[in-house]
């Protein structure tokens, strides 16, 4: 009986581990219904665990599902307000669309029976990165040289010997967490845990800040004034500038390489809606949109979601909620609508 | 792999497992590659620099014993010169570049400083591109990208060498028990730098499953996760918090956040070694203790017969010793324990900070004995039974190795001089800046009494009876669960 319970314990233990330190193992045991979306309640819930800000993330209806499609064929570089999930082609009224990471590369071949535009899309926090340089994320397909992905064990291995120290170790940490300890009892607990934290010790986890009065949770990265991605992070003219130089470099490269046009859409932070007056705001998004050397259309995010304030942004999320996406939408497909040429 | 890592508790769950499972003849196999596994975590292409260490020390331990005469004392001084010289690579070029660049800026010798100093840097970084990682632009990022536990596991090594020289221990023919010998994963990275005649032979043993060992081996690695998790690096708030920003704090701050450090490396590295020392017993093996109760000692001297047991040892036998022990005159006593000190203090860190906390160190232990030497010639007796003097006495010990710390911790010399000095000069009306309510100010002074006095009262936790270990062991998870600070604190000790 003892010699039974020890096997199964390493066999269940071994799957874990196995689990944890091999993507392979977790996104195998992930088809398997073995792995929670650990987002499910928002990703700032997730690092925080505080009871209040727990609201199961909505499922937005599809926006223009049934409208008639432009000849327009949309590209995205975009950040995680419009990864695949949570925007689609079917949130659009362009015939086709296409959207890439600004930490990946795709391959791109224009149709020139289609009008074709290219949108920048950033939130705020990490605006200052993503147009320090010229952007170059689509990659036109002569010029184009495909990163072998390779998958499987010997790609964890390889992985594991040549990748980061964060491949290695927080990685792991973070899919044994989900593996183990995403369930209703740990999370209970957890919610526990932070709760006694925050009460008694007037602490949260440390990526996270709740707003003074206690109401909405936000990421420490847009509160933390010493960040360079906080809104209150002083925010020199000359950075201004050169920003604005760079996204007039990538719309110029861009309409070179036969791209009609090139937009600019900033999503504010959840703090710059919510809590502006938090301490000194850098105006950030404002300062580039309204710059007279910008030469580029813009999407004005700031302006469509600022007066929804909290009720665009999602509770436990950093992201917009179905109201606050479906505004910018909004504006997005009526601007599609008004410079396509029927 | 971090011991404070979810990796980590399974990884053992695994290995603890397995082990009782297999045969001897596997065990070892499998200690061996679950060692190769835990240190390949941190940076998979220093294990060849292990290997190296393994390979020479190997050989050199078998021809030690078939060797006599000279070329004995010369195969040790190749072995402890190459162990040392991977060591001194590593962790000393840029320390001692820098100071040689130093130097010669002074003398006015510019061109050759700027030589020197690119030089030095080309080696290192051909060095580092061999080993898989970034070139480095200066010396001031090397300690971020060194081998973990580099000094631990180079320090053990050299102690099987010397050991066989000395005849104290046969040379081990057993090459993958002598390479578990070097890397068994509980004490790899930060000790208790084991001596072979301790732990040797263990690795030729079969150990039964044993539940008195497994209790008291979880309850030990509890008890270090405790002090580890939520002591050392809740402490750490308020420490970090302080230190890293030192000319922005007042005496007050410092002088807390001073306090706190003593405490939080007592927990940290103590609860490093109950880990380690744990995990090994559940599985059957004994190291040694590294820490008994050391803020409960009434002089320096008796303090580092308290503290990281296996270092000061490993000091005294392999150093002080050799230097001539207590058989040379008084003068030259003295000299050499402030130079044993002082090279304590540059293993911890290639830093001056380090030197002068070792410094430190030898110098209150040469003042000591000054001080008995003229209380004995002019026949003074202090009250030595008297427990108010004794108390007096730990006080001033634990004040003196506090002030000590200060170097410790310090990012640099000045940093360290201007936190002396704002303590020395603080109000007690300054206003206390922390991270910290009030509540978690007291929670903390609360947690470190309650180790103080666990340490000092019960130094081994009794776990005979199963209801006093399931309750001590669920409460102490309980407690690191609700009230553990995880913030992937690294073990301070892991960068030596």
């Amino acid at each position: 009986m003892a010699a039974f319970f020890r096997y199964a314990v390493l066999l269940v233990a071994f799957v874990a581990f196995l689990g944890g330190c091999s993507r392979t193992a977790y996104l195998t045991l992930a088809g398997w219904g073995l792995v929670p979306d650990d987002f499910r309640y928002g990703d700032l819930y997730r690092l925080s665990s505080l009871p209040q800000f727990k609201q199961e993330r909505e499922a937005c209806p599809p926006f223009a599902k049934n409208e008639p499609k432009l000849p327009v064929a949309l590209y995205v570089i975009g950040d995680s307000f419009l990864e695949p999930g949570r925007v689609d082609s079917v949130d659009f009224v362009a015939k086709t669309y296409r959207y890439v990471h600004w930490e990946n590369t795709s391959e791109l071949k224009l149709d020139s029976n289609l009008r074709n535009i290219l949108m920048l899309e950033s939130v705020e926090r990490h605006a200052r990165e993503h147009f320090a340089q010229r952007a170059g994320n689509f990659v036109f397909r002569e010029n184009f040289k495909p990163e072998k992905k390779q998958t499987g064990v010997w790609a964890d291995v390889k992985t594991f010997f040549t990748g980061t120290h964060e491949k290695r170790q927080r990685l792991p940490e973070e899919q044994l967490e989900n593996l183990l300890f995403n369930n209703v009892f740990w999370q209970k607990l957890k919610e526990w845990k932070a709760a006694l934290t925050l009460n008694w010790f007037d602490r949260t986890n440390p990526k996270v800040a709740l707003s003074t009065d206690e109401q909405h949770l936000f990421y420490v990265l847009d509160t933390d004034s010493t960040l360079v991605n906080s809104n209150f992070n002083r925010l020199p003219d000359a950075e201004v500038d050169s920003m604005v130089a760079h996204l007039n470099e990538t719309a110029e490269f861009y309409r070179k390489q036969g791209f009609d046009e090139v937009w600019l859409s900033i999503i504010p932070n959840k703090t710059t809606v919510v809590e502006p007056n938090r301490g000194p705001y850098n105006r950030l998004i404002e300062r580039v949109q309204r710059h007279p050397e910008l030469r580029m259309p813009v999407i004005d995010a700031y302006g469509l979601l600022k007066p929804g304030g909290a009720g665009v942004y999602e509770r436990g999320d950093s992201h917009w909620n179905c109201r606050g996406r479906a505004l910018w939408l909004k504006a997005v497909n009526e601007r599609l609508n008004a410079t396509t040429p029927p | 792999m971090l011991f404070n890592s979810l990796q980590f508790l399974v990884f053992f769950v695994v290995v603890t497992l397995a082990y009782f499972s297999l045969p001897w003849r596997g065990r070892w196999v499998l200690l061996l590659l679950a060692s190769c596994y835990f240190y390949v975590v941190f940076v998979p292409a220093y294990i060849l620099i292990l290997f190296a260490t393994i390979v020479i020390d190997y050989f050199a331990g078998i021809w030690l014993e078939k060797t006599s005469g000279r070329s004995r004392k010369w195969l040790l001084i190749v072995s402890l010169i190459s162990n040392v010289g991977i060591l001194a690579f590593f962790k000393y070029l840029g320390f001692f570049t820098g100071n040689l660049v130093g130097l010669l800026d002074v003398l006015g010798a510019t061109q050759a400083a700027e030589t020197v100093n690119a030089y030095s840097l080309r080696v290192l970084d051909k060095v580092l591109v061999l080993f898989g990682q970034q070139p480095v632009a200066s010396f001031s990022v090397v300690n971020t990208i060194l081998p973990v536990g580099l000094s631990f596991h180079t320090f053990q090594a050299m102690s099987y060498t010397i050991e066989v020289y000395r005849g104290n221990q046969k040379a081990e023919r057993h090459f993958g028990i002598y390479a578990l010998y070097v890397m068994f994963y509980p004490q790899l990275v930060a000790g208790p730098i084991e001596r072979p005649q301790n732990v040797l032979w263990q690795y030729h043993t079969y150990f039964k499953y044993d539940w008195e060992n497994v209790k008291a081996g979880l309850v030990q690695m509890a008890w270090g996760f405790f002090k580890k998790v939520v002591i050392a690096d809740r402490l750490a708030l308020v420490v970090d918090a302080a230190y890293n920003h030192v000319p922005e704090q007042n005496g007050l701050t410092l002088l807390v956040a001073t306090f706190f450090f003593t405490f939080q490396i007592y927990g940290d590295f103590s609860g490093y070694s109950d880990i380690a020392i744990g995990a090994a017993r559940v599985m059957g093996f004994t190291l040694m203790e590294n820490f008994h109760a050391p803020y409960e000692a009434r002089s320096i001297s008796e303090f580092w017969r308290r503290w990281h047991i296996s270092l000061s040892t490993w000091f005294r036998d392999y150093l002080y010793i050799p230097l001539g022990g207590n058989r040379v005159g008084l003068g030259r006593q003295y000299v050499n324990q402030f130079v044993v000190f002082m090279v304590s203090g540059l293993w911890h860190g290639a830093k001056w900070t380090f030197v002068i906390w070792g410094a430190l160190h030898g110098l209150y232990l040469v003042l000591a004995r000054l001080r008995d030497r003229w209380l004995d010639r002019r026949g003074i007796k202090l009250p030595e039974d008297n427990r108010g003097y004794r108390a007096l006495q730990v006080l001033f010990t634990f004040v003196l190795v506090m002030l000590t710390w200060v170097f410790f911790r310090a990012n640099s010399t000045a940093d360290a001089f201007t936190v002396l000095g704002r303590i020395g000069s603080l109000s007690w009306t300054e206003a206390l800046k922390t991270p910290f309510n009030r509540a978690e100010m007291w929670f903390s002074i609360g947690l470190i009494l309650a180790m103080l006095c666990k340490e000092n009262r019960f130094f081994e936790i009794p776990t005979h009876r199963n209801a006093v270990f399931a309750s001590v062991f669920g409460v102490l998870v309980m407690l690191c669960y609700f009230f553990g600070v995880f913030t992937s604190n690294q073990f301070i000790y892991f960068q030596f």
